[in-house]
């Protein structure tokens, strides 16, 4: 099995007439190490601004409904229809000129619950996707907040000439083999 | 003479109206100058500040918690609600900050669903707003409880005596609908707040950076996390605004569910949710304008975003005006005689000051003002002009609340209410614990989301389309 290295390298993303646009260097890159017979899964990118994928020239990321987000709805609407109808049957409270049961009353726990389940689908839905919170040493550069692009390549070890040479000719400010560390 | 005329056109360019340096999303700058005009105020605190977190808490100890402390001691007796006016100064202060909460999301949410870009740089304030206001007006139903230690009998739980709260009961309502709202606007304000948080990470050392490392959950800026950070403000942010129509519509059914006279109106969801909005978007005005001169944020927020804002409130005093109307003439118009009696006391009786001064703040002031531009880009005005609104939202309150039940359909039962001192001390310390919390927090969580204003600007261009320039803005997603 020959030995895998990963690379990072450090693009600007300012360039003439405007702070951060400047995508070319780190596209180019890419292409580059398209070229060099890279996957789109060997390459990662870490910005501090949001570019898209169509911007960066990836894939686009597809995924279809969030499923705990539809999971956490539905358990509020189980919790609210338990809630609503289930306690009246396990100790009813009289009210003068009330249902036991009111459908229309119970549309408001219904509704409330439901959406607070669906809220909290999507923030854990968000949390496990990105495997949040992260305590293990990552790859990572700081510089991404200062107007930088990190392009990290994972690759066979005995290319590393190569792919050094893609980055450094596409503009690369830095290229080095990062360390893991705690962020 | 045509040559003439054709060489005096030709290069003639139509004067730009305003400079296009003016708007921020056309006004780039390098993004570590960002973060530094972003972090500098936050990682440093003059004595001033600190004396007046500490007149606040002193407010917020004796104001608050001494004269609540002194009501459990002597009892709900102390506070001057009474047979009619069950419900007071509490109540009124209560439905004041859950309508100010509805600031940040309408700011927010609404303004994100609508891609109206100058809400890239305001959500977050706004959005704090929300957890604050949430978090002060939630005090009130404790604290109305008077034996404060049985407010676990609200939450749905098995226990001995088999007992469960009455899902059918609009108060239980106001507690599953707060509790979702504060819920959701925390995730909601949380969600975004990660990559300014990583940024912070970054730039900081000491407690600091451990509180941040925390919090920022081990972010990096990769393609997805961003990519799941997206899909989950899109998902939040439809879902948060019928959350948010949910919570004012049924604290006003707390009221219109009742047979009190002037409440039993179908009028009174729209009405409150419009009425807070309209208090909730002048809050926000009040404190981006506090917040853009001591935390030196000229950078950020511009005129055009007070400009926007101020739009969006005289928009809402006359959708205001609309339901207060329609809920008075119904009223008048229908003939009932103990609606009259309680017309006649607003307009000619004890309520008459509060209710001419709620007029006047909430519709003479904002309709006569803001729709001139000169006034809409002066900040002591629109800072008054907003305090304004507030106050005349809070009489708003008062009268409709306290005011109200003081006339009912049983002449003999009619009474006055005077609010004592308990009450009025409450009120103003919860005012204290707000701008408390907003201060403590304001050096400890970035107030300005960096990273989706740039974005905003990565959108926006310049470009030639004829005679002028005009600005593009492009589709990100």
């Amino acid at each position: 099995m020959p030995k895998r290295m990963t690379l990072l390298g450090l693009f600007n993303t300012s360039g003439p007439g405007r702070p951060i646009d400047y995508l070319d260097p780190v596209t180019g890159a890419m292409e580059a190490l398209r070229i060099l017979g890279l996957r789109e899964q060997d390459m990662a990118l870490m910005m501090g601004v949001p570019y898209t994928s169509k911007m960066l020239g990836r894939p686009k990321i597809y995924e279809r409904v969030p499923w705990a987000t539809i999971f956490g709805a539905l358990a509020g609407l189980s919790t609210a229809i338990l809630l609503t109808f289930f306690t009246q049957f396990h100790y009813p409270i009289r009210v003068g000129g009330r249902p036991y049961w009111g459908t229309a009353a119970a549309w408001i726990p219904i509704f409330e619950l439901t959406m607070l389940g669906l809220v909290l689908g999507t923030f854990f839905n968000f949390i496990w996707k990105n495997a949040f919170p992260s305590t293990q040493p990552q790859i990572y550069n700081p510089n991404i907040n200062h107007g930088r692009i990190a392009l990290t390549a994972s690759f066979d070890a005995r290319y590393e000439d190569d792919v050094r040479r893609a980055m450094l000719d596409n503009g690369a400010e830095q290229v080095y083999e990062p360390e893991k560390k705690p962020l | 003479m045509l040559a003439d005329a054709q060489t005096k056109f030709k290069n003639l360019v139509w004067p730009h109206e305003d400079d296009p340096k003016e708007r921020l999303l056309l006004d780039p700058i390098p993004q570590e100058e960002m973060n530094q005009i972003m972090l500098k105020p936050m990682l440093s605190a003059s004595p001033a500040y600190w004396l007046v977190v500490a007149l606040l808490a002193g407010i917020v100890g004796v104001c608050l918690f001494g004269s609540w402390a002194y009501m459990i001691r002597w009892g709900m007796g102390v506070a001057g609600i009474r047979r009619p006016v069950g419900w007071g100064v509490f109540i009124a202060t209560f439905v004041f900050w859950i309508g100010i909460s509805h600031s940040g999301t309408f700011v927010s949410a609404i303004l994100r669903v609508f891609n109206a870009e100058f809400r890239r740089p305001i959500t977050r304030a706004a959005e704090l707003m929300v957890t604050f206001s949430l978090a002060c007006g939630g005090l009130f139903p404790i604290i109305h409880l008077g034996r404060m230690w049985v407010v676990y009998f609200m939450v749905p739980m098995p226990n001995q005596r088999q007992l469960w709260p009455n899902f059918q009961s609009a108060l239980v309502w106001d507690l599953l609908a707060i509790t979702t709202y504060l819920i959701s606007s925390t995730i909601y304000v949380f969600l975004p707040m990660i990559p300014d948080l990583a940024m912070a990470r970054d730039h900081t050392t000491g407690w600091r950076h451990a509180l941040y490392k925390f919090t920022s959950l081990g972010w990096r800026g990769t393609e997805y996390e961003f990519h799941y950070l997206h899909k989950a403000l899109n998902i939040m942010a439809f879902a948060i605004i019928p959350i948010m129509f949910s919570v004012h519509t049924i604290v006003s059914w707390d009221f219109a569910m009742t047979q009190q006279v002037g409440w039993h109106s179908s009028i009174f969801g729209p009405y409150f949710v419009v009425g807070a909005i309209f208090s909730g978007v002048s809050a926000v005005i009040t404190v981006l304008l506090v917040v853009r001169r001591t935390m030196h944020l000229e950078y950020f927020l511009r005129p055009e975003h007070f400009d926007a804002l101020a739009k969006l409130v005289l928009i809402f005093s006359l959708a205001w005006t609309y339901f207060f109307f329609n809920d008075f003439f119904v009223e008048w118009y229908g003939g009932d005689w103990a609606g009259h009696k309680l017309l006649n006391f607003q307009m000619h009786g004890g309520l008459a000051p509060y209710w001419y001064a709620m007029l006047f703040f909430n519709i003479v002031v904002p309709i006569l003002t803001l729709w001139n531009k000169r006034v809409r880009n002066s900040p002591i005005a629109l800072f008054l002009i907003t305090i304004g609104i507030n106050i005349g939202m809070y009489l708003e309150r008062l009268v409709i609340i306290p005011g109200f039940l003081q006339r009912n359909r049983m002449p003999f039962n009619w009474g006055e209410y005077t609010p004592q001192w308990p009450e009025v001390s409450i009120a103003v310390g919860t005012v204290a614990l707000f701008i408390l919390l907003y201060l403590l927090a304001s050096k400890v969580i970035p107030l300005i989301p960096v990273w989706e204003v740039l974005e905003g600007q990565l959108s926006h261009s310049r470009r030639r389309i004829g005679k002028t320039v005009v600005t593009s803005v492009a589709e990100l997603e």
